[in-house]
């Protein structure tokens, strides 16, 4: 599989359908592996695809020095997992990159992906993916053994996790759609998100980045992952895209032509709560 | 620094009584940039104002405060005090202590802590006010009337008398609109054609009016004196400038069966016709379905006898335009289609006809010269059926309104019918007879008393067809018997609908219709002339189903709002706009998409050699309406809100706590 | 240097009356309430009009739509001391600015569906549609909602002082 990759990369930049390709080469060591920008056809030997391949590639094509070798001629291209494929997805939908500037190169299995790819190198179900299928259900379990608590539970539950909050922002810095140009957490006029890191700034700060996502986040998991101190975000962004799912008919990633659902609606939206 | 005057009303007693004026003044000039607070007995009054203007100019105040009624009452009064001392009048607030605390709460204690807390609230908000000016656009001195039926035919003569340019766009070969189909009309019964005739020549000869006939409105863009419209003139295949109207083409071209519109297809015309000898203008127009020269190259007739050489069977669609000021909608009704109801036989039976089928029977200069001939084979009717309310107030065929007009018009086509047959039998089957208007109920009387209409209270089950009789099966629910009619000729009230392909029109001037497709005023009492859209009116039944008076009555309406609109030079807007902040902005688009006035677009920013380097979103202040929808879909607040700002809102919510 | 000092003794009144208010006996919920301009503010103006008496917990933010209210400033007014929070806008459909009632319905329905899942109490926050008209609903509304926190008891929780 690897090979085929490596020949089909050397193509690409042979051919000069791309300029670059986003992908990974091994880390440190050898659980490590780390995005790689690959612009010379030889240096195709340097990808790698295994398991340790986790971090979203799709935040890089963000980067100015990617950006930059856009606006000289050729595309950009990207080895894509689901999550990439659907996080580029959305960054089409909003406008942050345009289609036809990425050349998308999937790998995986066919079903896992919207359909927006240029081409696909079809592989197994990969253990690290079979093993992630199986964690997003142990979560969407303990999610609905969670609703089951009274909200004293709940809101101590949360204020326990939000209290180690230490407002390092990795949460922000690592996701995919977390691409302001001045985030509201940096804004100070007026300072809506307190920069302290107490309870009252962490739960603003933890609430408002994941109402920024509704509808929005792909599931990658990178937010949680990137945490320090292990707050399960994606308890509360699972849930929202939970709500999006069971209110809107919506999920985020999938379609880059229909409005993200918080930016329209529908005359017949159904609620219950409203007086 | 702020320098910030606090004026508390008692209102006569009505603040005063519940509210310790005294003690909220006092507390007030504790308020962190409060530099002058008093109360006063009436703040509105002449000596009030003047209090307010001084203290501006002695204290050199920088924002003002008036705790008093809502500021619906006096917002522009003390604003106004405001501009004249000098102050501009967006430093002026009001807090409203009356509705909102002395009027709703007994206790002057409890009274008096929360009038305190509201005017600390809005001193929080007026420390971070901001002057604004007005925002002024131009406005192009032009107005587009869309349909040239008798509303826009009225708006557009209206407009043109009032000296400002018209262009009047119609899609049909003449003007006229269905009151050109009418025979006589309620409830005078003066011919339609005569009283309208007068005013199509008029229209096409004003000097302000530009007729756009066989013509449609493809495109709009822009807002409120600043429209730009696309207008698509179809081709006629006749030259309007070189044709003088002689009819030699339409006498002589061979392909004479073909069920005209104008005729409701109770009448025949050519393939080369104008719909009628009053047609404006009067130039005719070829059909190209039925057209043997333009379908397979045949014929040619009419250009053979053309004297003046008129005819251009190349002729090509002609794409126009126009800068415009103002809109008027007049985009009319038509009837349900044939097949509504098929217990009633319409399309099966060619003598169940409707309403604007009969027009054309009782119009002199129709098909049978006004002569009840029945379609079917020409007999003279002696028996008439109308049945009122096809269609409308039937909620389970999806039309629940009344379509308001035909009670009167089924009353008075069996009147004309007895004018004309004078020993024939009509009949009129009715749910209700609504007869609301001046003169209506007294000529439904006429008609039952004097003319010998009989009216039969119910519905109409079945009609079939029994020799060369109709038969008509119903239920006289007053006397609670089955009634079985044998008549030549059944007339149905077919209940109105908006025009064919008027919601795509609509999408286009984004203007906002109802679920029928009728359009949306912008209020249904006080703003029925208004659509949802700034500089966009409306006139006749494309709103609801409306009869003449009333359809010419709110186009002089619509023409008198135009002509408002125009005759100023520049349009003044509240400055309570949105602005985005391109720095900030990362052009993710959802505030584009979110804009209920689409009044946000993206534009590209460049680098000093002309690339794109990425897009921001720009607001048309001409558009915006101020709602601050933009601000909070924005995820970093790159838009605020004039008047609301963000800053605004965070100081009144700190200033509760 | 004079008003200085008048704010501090006023700003320790406020405390003590602030620390009277966290006792459960007494307790006087402080509410925020954000008002659409065309059809709530104007509904509460009716109530005042019609002298209606109703609770005087409440404090009115005008904003010119819901559309307009972002949900940080409900997080804002948790965090500055509020004990509840009421928004109120026109109905679906009477929107004055088209849709803007419709982009803040789904909002609050995301929002209010995660503000529940993160423990606060539901009637914390309460949402309606009042009309200008509806004087009376407002008056309804404004008891209701300050019944509920009263049985409910100060937010503590979130508030950052």
């Amino acid at each position: 599989m690897l090979d085929k990759l490596k020949q089909r990369i050397k193509e690409l930049l042979t051919n000069k359908i791309v300029n670059c390709v986003i992908g990974y080469e091994q880390g440190d060591n050898p659980t490590l592996a780390r995005p790689v920008y690959i612009t010379k056809p030889n240096e195709a030997e340097r990808l790698v695809y295994n398991e340790y391949c986790i971090p979203i590639l799709a935040k890089y094509i963000l980067k100015p020095e990617v950006r930059s070798l856009k606006l000289e001629a050729g595309k950009i291209g990207i080895i894509a997992k689901p999550s990439d494929v659907r996080a580029l997805v959305g960054l089409i939908q909003e406008k942050q990159i345009i289609r036809e500037d990425v050349y998308i190169i999937a790998v995986g299995r066919k079903e896992d992906f919207p359909k927006i790819y240029d081409e696909i190198i079809e592989t197994p179900l990969s253990e690290l993916d079979a093993k992630r299928k199986t964690q997003d259900a142990e979560q969407l379990k303990q999610i609905a053994e969670f609703e089951k608590k009274t909200p004293e539970e709940k809101r101590a539950f949360w204020q326990r996790e939000f209290d180690k909050c230490i407002k390092c922002y990795a949460c922000r810095q690592i996701c995919p759609l977390c691409y302001c140009r001045v985030c509201i957490a940096d804004k100070n006029q007026p300072q809506w998100i307190p920069p302290m890191p107490n309870s009252g700034g962490n739960f603003s700060w933890n609430m408002i980045r994941a109402y920024h996502l509704a509808g929005r986040c792909i599931d990658c998991g990178e937010c949680e992952r990137a945490c320090p101190v292990d707050i399960p975000l994606m308890m509360l962004n699972k849930k929202i895209q939970q709500m999006i799912k069971e209110k809107f008919d919506y999920q985020a990633g999938l379609d880059p032509e229909v409005p993200p659902p918080l930016s329209t609606y529908q005359e017949d939206d159904k609620e219950k709560f409203i007086i | 620094m702020a320098r910030i005057g606090v004026f508390i009303c008692h209102c006569g007693e009505n603040i005063s009584r519940t509210v310790d004026v005294v003690k909220a003044a006092e507390a007030a000039a504790t308020f962190r940039g409060v530099v002058h607070s008093v109360e006063y007995k009436y703040m509105c009054s002449s000596p009030g104002q003047n209090l307010i203007k001084e203290a501006i100019k002695e204290k050199k105040l920088t924002g003002v405060v008036v705790a008093a009624c809502s500021p619906k009452m006096h917002e522009p009064t003390f604003r106004r005090a405001c501009h004249e001392a000098g102050l501009n009048p967006y430093f002026c607030e009001i807090s409203n202590v009356r509705e909102q605390c002395s009027w709703v709460h007994e206790d002057k204690t409890v009274g008096t802590a929360k009038t305190i807390d509201l005017i600390r609230l809005m001193v929080e908000k007026t420390r971070k006010n901001h002057e604004l000016q007005h925002i002024k656009v131009p406005i192009t001195k032009k107005a587009l009337v869309i349909g040239a039926g008798i509303a826009g035919i009225q708006a557009a003569l209206d407009i043109a008398d009032g000296g400002q340019e018209v262009i009047l766009v119609e899609k049909d070969p003449s003007i006229g609109g269905h009151m050109a189909q009418l025979s006589e009309t309620v409830p005078t019964l003066d011919c339609s054609q005569c009283i309208l005739t007068p005013k199509m020549v008029d229209a096409s000869r004003h000097e302000n009016i530009t007729l756009y006939t066989w013509s449609e409105v493809i495109d709009v863009k822009g807002y409120m004196g600043n429209f730009e419209v696309t207008i698509r003139k179809n081709p006629r295949y006749v030259k309007e400038d070189v044709c003088t109207g002689c009819g030699l083409c339409y006498q002589k071209c061979p392909q004479k069966k073909i069920q005209g519109k104008f005729d409701a297809g109770v009448g025949l015309r050519r393939a080369i016709y104008v719909p009628s000898p009053q047609a404006v203008p009067n130039v005719p127009v070829i059909d190209k379905d039925h057209c043997t020269k333009l379908l397979k190259d045949r014929c040619g007739v009419c250009q053979k006898v053309c004297p003046t050489g008129a005819i251009d069977y190349e002729m090509k669609e002609e794409i126009i335009t126009e800068k415009i000021g103002a809109i008027v909608v007049a985009t009319g009704y038509d009837l349900i289609p044939n097949n509504f109801y098929g217990e009633y036989g319409q399309g099966k039976y060619a003598d169940v006809i409707d309403g604007l089928q009969f027009e054309r029977i009782l119009s002199a200069s129709g098909p049978t010269a006004g002569e009840i001939k029945r379609p079917s084979d020409g007999k003279i009717a002696e028996s008439v059926v109308f049945i009122k309310c096809v269609g409308s107030r039937d909620p389970a065929k999806g039309i629940p309104y009344c379509s308001k007009i035909c009670c009167m018009y089924a009353g008075k086509q069996a009147m004309l019918y007895k004018h004309k047959v004078h020993h024939g039998q009509a009949y009129v089957f009715y749910m209700d007879i609504r007869a609301g208007g001046k003169g209506y109920e007294e000529f439904i009387q006429k008609g039952i008393e004097e003319e010998g209409t009989t009216y039969i209270r119910g519905r109409v089950a079945r009609i079939f067809k029994k020799g060369d009789k109709l038969i008509v099966r119903g239920m006289d629910t007053l006397s609670g018997q089955k009634i079985e009619l044998a008549v030549d000729l059944v007339v149905l009230a077919s209940a109105m609908i908006p025009n064919k392909g008027v919601k795509e029109l609509y999408q286009k001037l984004s203007i906002s219709y109802d679920t029928y497709g009728w359009v949306s005023e912008s209020h249904p009492k006080l703003k029925p002339i208004e659509t949802s859209v700034a500089g966009i009116y409306l006139a006749g039944a494309c709103q609801a189903p409306k009869d003449i008076p009333d359809a010419v009555s709110q186009a002089s309406g619509a023409a008198s709002k135009v002509l408002a609109l125009l005759s100023k030079d520049e349009l003044e807007k509240e400055p309570l706009v949105a602005t985005i902040d391109k720095n900030i902005c990362a052009g993710c688009n959802m505030c584009v998409q979110a804009c209920p006035y689409q009044a946000i677009e993206l534009k590209p920013i460049k680098d000093r050699k002309g690339n794109v380097l990425r897009y921001a979103s720009e607001v048309n202040h001409g558009l915006c309406a101020g709602c601050g929808v933009c601000v909070a879909v924005c995820p970093s607040k790159a838009p605020d809100l004039a008047g609301i700002t963000e800053e605004q809102i965070y100081a009144e919510i700190v200033s509760l706590g | 240097m004079k008003q200085n000092a008048e704010r501090k003794t006023q700003d320790a009144e406020r405390n003590a009356q602030d620390a009277g208010r966290r006792t459960q006996d007494a307790f006087e919920p402080k509410i925020v309430a954000f008002l659409c301009n065309w059809c709530s503010y104007a509904g509460a103006d009716l109530a005042g009009t019609s002298r209606k008496q109703y609770a005087p917990n409440i404090r009115i933010i005008k904003v010119p739509c819901t559309g307009r209210l972002d949900p940080i400033v409900l997080i804002k007014s948790f965090e500055m001391g509020a004990d509840g929070i009421l928004v109120s806008g026109c109905h679906p459909g009477d929107c004055h600015y088209r849709s803007g009632n419709y982009l803040a319905r789904r909002r609050w329905m995301i929002f209010n569906e995660m503000l529940q899942f993160i423990g606060l109490e539901q009637d914390r926050v309460q949402f309606s549609w009042v009309s200008a008209a509806e004087g009376g609903k407002f008056v309804d509304v404004v008891n209701k909602i300050t019944e509920d926190i009263k049985k409910l008891g100060p937010a503590k929780e979130y508030n950052a002082s």
